[in-house]
């Protein structure tokens, strides 16, 4: 696991310094624009493609070929796709919440940190989870149309509950904020359990 | 104990099928894999390194079924395929601290010796690497854990004469420990016939033959003679002819017949030609 995360850090640093460098922009515009807390997320979002980049590289160069004659098993491959991303992630919502927290005490303002730090938790998290596995099944070059696909599907299911499920939103809306964020942070961490799961069933799947 | 054991192995894909292969790799040898392109020698070694599914039959390594699906057995197994597939912005130092992350028995003195040896780039990543250069990597890489067996799918192509015949030259001290084997595919001949024990011969997915090289070169040769002299050679020992206009040229066996006659020895390449082709060229 060590080699594989060494491998996974000198590709963000040498290859991908381009993501660093849009992470720390967009934290920055979040911390310093009073409405634009949201930025925190699309600095996540950055983090959580890397997951898919690595995979979509390792296809391209054929290392995901050459890892099959190494000594490690399906999982350690496979966990070396998440590691780094939901490190980088982790750590980037944990500076996020120290600054946002620091700008708030000097600034007196009504600066939104819970639910900026909420959805820097549960979309990135889980948009991950469901990109890993799909990305590994079908390769890189159809996995952006499945997800792509699935985005669809995903937004015509949430404009239905919308439009439909007006009382299960009010009930959502009126439960303890703690309760309901616990639930959602246990409901991420059981998809990116499945989606690791999937994840090595797809890759030990892929012997021709 | 032999080191590689294939027995009966299938494997059909769309317009090819490897049939019934069988061949067998002792502890201490280096066998040869000899066949046109599209012969099949990438699919069988594919199918040795578990990276591909077979549909019958069985492989064994060391005496286990399947011991390539097991992890901790790679330790025991060097491999440098046709393309050499490693991280392309890593440097060749950053892959040997990687590399020795992950072998339990990797060795950074011989990698950075091999390194030095074969004049890989330090300070290049391994996308802006020559062909030659990649190769060479690969077998650096495929070295520097103390395999027992290697396997080597077109290594040598790509790479100057100097630089493989010191690689042929690292093969041949491989083998000295007995307990050692070689597994190698190639169309650079010359180098097989140099290096290897045995050769085999792959053709269109089917098995010519599996021998070992002094004893092929023994069984067969090389005849210019006249066509008189070639009637008396029976047909069943004949493998392949030509028609000068002024005699025959011929590759056959060795028999009572033909050792009367005046027979020089053929080359490994000629005689594989020639097995495939039926005539000479």
């Amino acid at each position: 696991m060590k080699g594989f995360f060494y491998k996974n850090v000198i590709e963000l640093l040498r290859q991908y310094r381009w993501m660093l460098a849009m992470v720390v922009l967009f934290l920055v515009v979040g911390l310093s624009q009073k409405n634009a807390a949201y930025w925190g997320v699309y600095a996540e979002m950055v983090f959580g493609s890397f997951a898919g980049t690595l995979v979509r590289s390792d296809e391209v160069s054929g290392w995901n070929q050459y890892v099959r004659l190494l000594p490690i098993s399906g999982k350690t491959a496979v966990s070396s796709f998440y590691i780094v991303p939901y490190l980088m992630m982790g750590v980037t919502t944990a500076l996020y919440t120290i600054a946002a927290l620091i700008v708030r005490a000097y600034s007196h303002g009504t600066y939104l940190i819970f639910p900026t730090v909420y959805l820097m938790i549960v979309l990135p998290f889980l948009i991950t989870a469901i990109t890993i596995p799909i990305t590994i099944w079908f390769g890189s070059v159809k996995a952006p149309v499945v997800q792509m696909i699935l985005v669809v599907l995903m937004v015509a299911t949430a404009m239905f509950a919308l439009t439909n499920g007006a009382d299960v939103i009010a009930r959502l809306m009126n439960m303890n904020v703690v309760v309901f964020a616990a639930v959602s942070f246990a409901a991420v961490a059981a998809a990116v359990a499945v989606s690791w799961f999937l994840s090595v069933r797809a890759w030990e799947s892929k012997k021709i | 104990m032999n080191a590689i054991e294939v027995r009966n192995v299938c494997k059909a894909y769309q317009n090819f099928q490897l049939d019934h292969v069988s061949l067998t790799l002792p502890e201490g040898t280096i066998l040869g894999l000899v066949g046109e392109n599209g012969a099949g020698k990438t699919t069988l070694i594919r199918l040795i390194l578990d990276l591909a599914r077979k549909d019958v039959g069985e492989i064994q390594v060391y005496g286990k079924d399947d011991a390539m699906s097991v992890p901790s057995f790679r330790n025991e197994v060097g491999v440098v395929l046709d393309e050499v597939s490693l991280p392309p912005v890593m440097k060749a130092a950053e892959i040997g601290k990687m590399m020795g992350m992950i072998y339990s028995a990797w060795d950074q003195v011989v990698y950075d010796g091999l390194l030095s040896g074969l004049k890989i780039p330090q300070d290049k990543c391994f996308k802006d690497f020559s062909r030659g250069n990649k190769m060479k990597l690969g077998i650096a890489c495929a070295l520097s854990h103390h395999p027992k067996i290697l396997i080597l799918d077109e290594a040598t192509s790509g790479l100057d004469p100097v630089v493989r015949d010191e690689l042929l030259d690292i093969l041949l001290d491989f083998t000295r420990d007995e307990s050692h084997a070689i597994l190698m595919s190639s169309h650079i001949v010359s180098d097989l016939e140099k290096a290897c024990d045995y050769i085999a011969f792959l053709h269109e997915g089917k098995l010519l033959l599996s021998e070992e090289k002094d004893r092929l070169l023994e069984m067969y040769g090389k005849l210019v003679c006249s066509r008189e002299d070639f009637e008396k050679i029976s047909p069943e020992d004949i493998i392949g002819k030509r028609d000068t206009g002024y005699g025959m040229q011929c590759i056959v066996k060795r028999t009572d017949v033909t050792r009367g006659l005046n027979l020089q020895p053929v080359g490994i390449e000629e005689l594989f030609v020639v097995m495939v082709k039926g005539d000479l060229a």
